[in-house]
């Protein structure tokens, strides 16, 4: 099972939850995030853009650590792991 | 988030789309286009850099461009004049995903990151939505950066890429100007409806006599001042900065360039120099009376470095002789301590007579004239950043 969070604005697409279960086995963050757009597929254009990568405000923890200093999408998931999508810092 | 205000808006009406660095707004006015109701603020801390209104088809439809530095750039639309916007499940405007890309669909989004040519190429901004030609109602275009056109045959459900200009083999040389690599001027031909016009900054203006397919670029006289002597009047390459053309009139164009001010009397074949008796030839904000293919109006800038009107003074220049020469227009509008900048889409007019004129600035004034530019009237301060303003006239 991985565990996501989910706050603000993505919740406008995810019927107004900020934690979402799935049961699914995925074996990375980008796999894991397949099965989230899934479920909510309004999330999927907002974190990520046409190519499937990670937009460059947005930042997903995994568990408490930015996947950017890991192995972004690729890093690697276990049955328990929680993600989290947050806005990065960004506008003016 | 700002409760935003709302407008009513009914036959006869006229309305001013006002797109700003945070958000969006929609003024009504009657007829005589004295008094503003302001409705807004939408999208708050988006940046709406285009706006279009369709009424073709029985629709009412407001589009806006809304740009999330978080979440990214789509399209939004309101058949209520602004109280209830469009929130759309998956982007309609998208480049086709690249295949195969496994190892580069891994990444960030990271311009600098790029391991082949197209692998990170991705919607940053939409710059322009346009209607399509008068005989295909439904058709409805959009110019996004980096340098692309999209096009909807459904009014707006759904976009493909116009791949006969993607395939040009001009795009890989094309170069970001200071706003981005933007294609943010579309034009369809009036009297032809498999010619349309687009302008990128920096490429030039490009032309499609067959509906999209091939496009040719249209620059011969238009100089490119960064580039060395000898070479400063390429084919394609120039900063152009805004285009437009007369519906009645297809063939008579006016550009704003990067340095220059041209008119073409020939569809685009070629453009003459018409900078006579303008403080500047540096600017942005261009528009055409629709009454009247010899008359225009710009708003000069001192320079690429100092994007200020010069001298200080708020000054609209109008031609009403295709350019031989111009006239500043200062009635209303300040001139001692006026440093303000109007961008490409910062200015437009209305379908009255005589034409409204409307523009606004990066210090979020709007200023706007019932007759032409005779006089002007401040109509807000305090907006944000003003990139965008269209008008339509409610039928």
């Amino acid at each position: 099972m991985i565990k996501f969070n989910v706050a603000g604005f993505l919740t406008d697409f995810t019927e107004g939850r900020n934690q979402i279960a799935i049961e699914a086995a995925p074996s990375s963050v980008g796999e894991a995030l397949g099965e989230l757009w899934k479920l909510h597929p309004g999330l999927r254009d907002r974190v990520v853009n046409e190519q499937g990568q990670l937009r460059q405000h947005v930042n997903v923890f995994l568990d408490s650590e930015n996947i950017r200093r890991k192995e972004s999408l690729e890093t690697q998931v276990a049955d328990g792991s929680e993600l989290t999508i947050l806005p990065a810092v960004s506008g003016g | 988030m700002p409760t935003p205000n709302q407008v009513n808006a009914s036959s006869g009406d006229v309305l001013l789309l006002v797109g700003t660095m945070k958000g969006a707004f929609v003024l009504r006015s009657d007829k005589d286009r004295k008094q503003w109701e302001v409705g807004g603020p939408y999208f708050p801390g988006r940046a709406v850099y285009a706006m279009l209104y369709d009424d073709r088809n029985g629709r009412s439809r407001l589009w806006a461009a809304v740009n999330s530095s978080f979440w990214g750039s789509y399209l939004s639309s309101s058949d209520d004049f602004g109280k209830t916007w469009t929130e759309p499940e998956a982007y309609g405007i998208k480049f086709p995903q690249q295949e195969p890309a496994p190892a580069a669909a891994m990444q960030d989004a990271n311009p600098g990151a790029s391991a082949a040519p197209d692998a990170n190429l991705s919607v940053k901004q939409i710059w322009q939505i346009a209607l399509g030609h008068p005989d295909e109602p439904d058709t409805l275009y959009a110019g996004v950066e980096p340098a692309a056109l999209f096009k909807s045959t459904d009014a707006g459900a759904s976009w493909a890429l116009v791949q006969g200009l993607h395939d040009h083999p001009h795009r890989p040389q094309w170069q970001p100007g200071g706003g981005g690599l933007c294609l943010h001027t579309i034009l369809p031909d009036s009297s032809n409806a498999q010619r349309l016009f687009i302008a990128i900054s920096t490429g030039g203006v490009y032309r499609t006599d067959d509906g999209g397919e091939n496009w040719q670029p249209r620059n011969q006289g238009v100089r490119a001042q960064f580039l060395p002597e000898g070479q400063q009047y390429p084919e394609w390459g120039q900063c152009v900065h805004k285009i437009v053309s007369h519906p009645d009139n297809p063939q008579r164009l006016f550009l704003q360039n990067h340095w220059g001010l041209y008119r073409s009397d020939n569809g685009g074949d070629s453009w003459t120099d018409i900078a006579n008796g303008v403080p500047s030839d540096f600017g942005f904000a261009l528009e055409i009376d629709h009454h009247n293919p010899n008359t225009a109006y710009i708003i000069p800038l001192e320079s690429d470095e100092f994007r200020c009107t010069p001298e200080a003074k708020l000054r609209v220049y109008r031609t009403t002789n295709a350019g031989e020469s111009w006239e500043p227009l200062t009635n209303g509008l300040p001139q001692e301590n006026a440093f303000e900048t109007v961008l490409r889409d910062g200015m437009t007019g209305d379908t009255g007579k005589p034409m409204g004129l409307y523009f606004g600035t990066r210090n979020g004034k709007l200023f706007g004239s019932a007759d032409a530019g005779e006089s002007w009237n401040a109509i807000m301060a305090g907006l944000p950043a003003v990139v965008c303003v269209k008008s339509a006239v409610i039928n």
